[in-house]
């Protein structure tokens, strides 16, 4: 088990240990899929507290809760955190998304509607809206700024909006790679890698399923993970039934297993992106009996935006009076 | 340039935005009413709207029944077809050619 003798985390992981017993429970979202309707289903959420305005909020209105509850988890993160900076590695990546969605709007002469937008993040979306406006991004770190400028550049020579995406994301994995070194916890930098390794085993999957070539798929591989680019590469030349062999001797030889016999059964890669979930929750429930340490605070986020995802599902499931088996077999599995 | 733009729940419409048409995501009749009335004003030549909702403002869409602009098309949404859209089509082939010439077989 990893196990961190950080005793300066000893309040903060208590706190954690409090709350996590109001997270929701298999038996929660049970009772919310057999709901008789999305505002029963709504209810239930309501009397377990979700967000701040839960009280006078319809069930349409769930994305509004979810993110009010989200950016309840990140207050209580700021609050009992003996060094809040170690949370930048789960911030950034709304950083890079609302980049992302300013320069495209941008490059393609749109207006940024605020729901495009992904909060909580370093930077404020009107600090962000105004570096936009003044062409000024030296308050950025340096590898924002440098991912940003590179994206003007390579549009303004291909006017490929693709390129946007990809130097962002590479931006944005070797930035949690670094501030993962930087923590120096080795729970934390086990979660990116796994992060960057199940990222580009999607990338493959897709691209096979596309029918490009390695040329196309190179590009968007990111580094730092645990394989090399060639083996890559050399899956790419496989089958899909010949992947696991493959990662036999890893640590994801379980996890591929069962994903190529979901793939096999629906050729979707829905139950893939549930089992990678799956495969992350498996790790976090590792630290449940951690007393000091990063560990549980990083735990619970995680364990939260899952538990988020999984009222998202069953909440649009009702919206669209989806038959519960349906909604049932996409929740992902639970961390209490 | 024309614009195509679609008007009903979120959940129905959001994929239609990955083919470059303007989605207007609504929750009740009101709202859907307000929508489809802008759209008219913005010079949209097609509305596509769900049967759900169209089922809701049937008056505000026959307003626009006798204009060139905009057609308005009916679409089931994410909960199945009502066969509203179906029948309007009909109606309208029948009323535009005076024979139902689309659908005799059935």
């Amino acid at each position: 088990m990893i196990q961190s003798m950080d005793t300066k985390y000893a309040y903060a992981v208590a706190r954690i240990r409090a709350v996590e017993q109001r997270m929701l429970s298999r038996s929660v979202l049970e009772r919310m899929i057999e709901a008789d309707s999305a505002e029963e289903a709504f209810k239930v959420l309501r009397d377990a507290n979700y967000g701040f305005s839960a009280g006078e909020s319809t069930a349409y209105n769930y994305e509004q809760i979810l993110s009010e509850e989200l950016e309840k988890v990140y207050n209580l993160l700021m609050e009992i955190a003996p060094n809040p900076d170690a949370f930048d590695l789960f911030f950034i990546k709304n950083d890079y998304h609302n980049l992302k969605v300013h320069l495209k709007a941008e490059l393609s002469n749109q207006e940024v509607y605020e729901h495009y937008l992904a909060a909580p993040s370093l930077y404020s979306a009107d600090a962000v809206a105004d570096m936009f406006r003044n062409r000024d991004f030296s308050q950025l770190p340096e590898s924002m700024q440098a991912a940003v400028n590179a994206c003007f550049e390579a549009f303004s020579r291909t006017a490929d909006p693709q390129l946007i995406d990809i130097i962002l994301d590479q931006a944005l994995y070797s930035d949690l790679l670094k501030l993962a070194q930087k923590l120096g916890n080795p729970f934390v930098r086990r979660i990116v890698v796994i992060m960057i390794d199940t990222a580009n085993l999607k990338i493959v999957l897709r691209t096979k399923l596309i029918n490009k070539d390695w040329e196309f798929l190179e590009r968007f591989l990111i580094p730092g993970g645990s394989f090399e680019f060639e083996f890559y590469q050399k899956l790419l030349e496989l089958d899909f039934d010949q992947f696991p062999a493959e990662y036999a001797d890893t640590a994801y030889s379980q996890l591929l297993e069962e994903s190529m016999k979901s793939f096999k059964s629906s050729r979707s890669l829905a139950g893939f992106e549930m089992l990678c979930d799956n495969y992350l929750m498996d790790l976090l429930k590792e630290t449940k009996f951690a007393i000091f340490g990063i560990e549980p605070l990083v735990t619970y986020l995680l364990a939260k935006e899952l538990e988020i995802k999984n009222v998202r599902i069953v909440m649009v499931g009702k919206i669209n009076q989806l038959a519960q088996d349906v909604i049932r077999e996409r929740l992902r599995e639970t961390y209490v | 340039m024309y614009k195509i733009g679609v008007i009903g729940d979120k959940d129905s419409i959001l994929g239609f935005k990955a083919i470059g048409m303007s989605v207007f995501p609504v929750e009740d009749s009101s709202a859907a009413k307000a929508a489809l009335e802008q759209l008219a004003r913005d010079d949209y030549a097609v509305v596509y709207i769900t049967e759900q909702m169209a089922q809701e403002i049937g008056d505000t869409i026959d307003l626009y029944k006798d204009v060139m602009v905009p057609a308005i098309i009916l679409i089931p949404s994410s909960q199945g077809s009502l066969g509203i859209g179906m029948r309007n089509l009909r109606r309208s082939a029948e009323r535009a050619i005076g024979a139902d010439i689309l659908f005799r077989d059935e």
